[in-house]
């Protein structure tokens, strides 16, 4: 399905990516690959650079050094084969637009400059919005959406963009249980398609049986590599400290 | 009025974006740039007068650079963002009122009404200068509708708009240039200091009857549309009526009309609402 990148070509790689805001550190030296068609949780605590890590992946945050392929290629080479879920809290919620017009603007790049969004957009726009369960909220207003709710339009817009990788800034933070189930059996759903997930995931009770791998970060990376190599109670005391307690 | 129906989208634009100061800090900007442009002019060209184009332009100029030095001034220095947005309005604003006088005491000066320029006299407006409006009114319909889409995604999700290979920077670029045209062409009705109001005023108020993007954009230039004509009609049956002062009193008028009768929003409603809702939950019987 892929026109470039041969087989064995990962979807991302990071190649000695340091990231400072101001002058401080953001993250050091990171260098690790995602193959193709796994489910990567990236795991730390606070302050760690998880929302960094993605943020400079796609060129929206500058790194100091290194850089970042996508299928062996630049970001800006890669057009349309990478899509992003920011953060929940990231966008005004009280903008004038349904559901529905969220979903679109997934669907703008293929719609092109100066051409309106059309009935056949709007079609595969609420399959996609039926993938996620929300096709009866489609014409709401965003701010009459639960943060669930929320979450799963903007699943449902990285789903029309058709991507090949998902990159996800915590999208399963402050849900519900019917949105966490949703937005997991659908990222399954992808991998089992082909398709590759780097999620921000804080949640450590549930990393290993969620994801299949796991980046374990604090502004390095502590470990990297299948979710049980990676959750041992050495390696997460190296990257939350001491004040973890392990209940497990 | 045309500049109503340009203020009313492009101000839509920047509510959304959460810039509406930004138009506060380009209003003021201009001034120093008029008066400056002013003053190059007379001494080009003595017996010219003022021309219109020229001062918009030197308007534009000082209004892109403000704009810069408060983008500059909010990576650099670590000031909040309303800090910097007061701080380059008044020095702006300031330079302005001293360029001002200085042009108010050269010999041509006296006849060139810039102090129309603060307030708004639409009695100051000559038929070329409606021609200069009309275009830029035309151009900003025109410009907003192919980039309704793209600025929209760009004010709700920036991330987004870059991850898709959008030109955030130029876009917003756009969006700002449209917004000085705007300003700078309503400097003579309306007045640098109030042009802001109807940059500002119209598109709240159209925020209280809709939840949509293009009904938004349509009454927001309405309402700047019928506060401009209403300013234009009484500044012109009452001379010596500054025509700023009456449009922005008009559209203050929309927007408190739409607080409260807002088919959306409005106060009347949510009353309405609670009631209702009371009302349901003393007749329920305790289950």
């Amino acid at each position: 399905m892929n026109s470039k990148g041969s087989i064995g070509v990962p979807p991302l790689a990071a190649f000695q990516v340091t990231v400072a805001y101001r002058n401080t550190p953001v993250l050091t030296d990171l260098n690790f690959e995602v193959p193709a068609g796994t489910l990567t949780a990236i795991v730390g605590p606070n302050g760690a650079g998880k929302s960094t890590l993605i943020k400079t992946a796609l060129g929206l945050v500058q790194p100091l050094t290194g850089h970042f392929e996508f299928f062996g290629q630049s970001f800006r080479e890669v057009d349309g084969r990478v899509s992003y879920v920011p953060q929940r809290t990231s966008v005004d919620w009280d903008f004038p637009v349904t559901a529905l017009d969220v979903v679109c603007m997934g669907l703008y790049r293929k719609i092109g400059w100066f051409r309106p969004v059309r009935a056949r957009h709007r079609k595969r726009a609420m399959e996609a919005l039926a993938e996620v369960g929300m096709q009866d909220y489609a014409k709401r207003q965003i701010s009459q959406l639960s943060g669930g709710q929320q979450q799963r339009v903007f699943l449902a817009r990285a789903l029309v963009q058709d991507a090949e990788l998902f990159l996800m800034d915590e999208p399963l933070a402050g849900v519900d249980v019917a949105t966490e189930k949703t937005i997991i059996n659908t990222l399954h759903r992808l991998r089992d398609q082909g398709r590759t997930a780097m999620v921000v995931h804080h949640d450590l009770d549930t990393v290993s049986e969620y994801f299949d791998r796991v980046l374990l970060l604090n502004q390095h990376i502590i470990a990297e590599g299948s979710s049980e190599e990676v959750m041992t109670p050495e390696h997460l005391k190296q990257a939350y400290g001491g004040k973890l307690l392990i209940l497990t | 009025m045309l500049l109503g129906i340009a203020a009313g989208i492009t101000g839509t634009f920047l509510m959304l974006r959460r810039r509406s100061l930004a138009g506060d800090v380009i209003g003021h900007a201009a001034l120093p740039g008029v008066a400056i442009s002013f003053l190059i002019y007379a001494a080009i060209a003595p017996d010219a007068g003022k021309s219109l184009p020229v001062m918009l332009l030197g308007g534009g100029i000082a209004s892109a650079l403000g704009m810069l030095a408060a983008l500059w001034l909010r990576n650099v220095g670590r000031l909040p963002e309303d800090a910097v947005m007061a701080i380059v309005l008044s020095t702006f604003f300031g330079m302005g009122v001293v360029l001002l006088s200085v042009v108010q005491a050269s010999p041509t000066g006296a006849q060139a009404g810039l102090r129309d320029f603060i307030f708004g006299q639409a009695a100051a407006i000559r038929i070329s200068d409606v021609t200069l409006l009309a275009t830029i009114t035309i151009g900003t319909i025109v410009i907003s509708n192919l980039l309704m889409k793209e600025w929209a995604l760009m004010c709700f999700d920036e991330g987004l708009a870059g991850v898709l290979g959008y030109p955030v920077r130029t876009l917003d670029f756009l969006l700002m240039a449209l917004v000085v045209a705007v300003c700078v062409a309503g400097m003579q009705a309306v007045g640098l200091l109030l042009i802001v109001a109807l940059l500002i005023i119209p598109p709240t108020s159209a925020r209280f009857w809709s939840d949509s993007i293009g009904p938004n954009i349509f009454l927001s230039a309405i309402f700047g549309a019928v506060s401009a004509t209403t300013g234009g009609i009484a500044s012109a049956l009452v001379p010596k009526l500054s025509t700023g002062a009456i449009i922005v009193v008009a559209a203050a008028f929309f927007l408190v009309f739409s607080m409260f009768l807002g088919s959306k929003h409005g106060l009347l409603l949510r009353w309405r609402a609670r009631r209702v809702m009371r009302h349901d939950a003393q007749n329920t019987p305790a289950a």
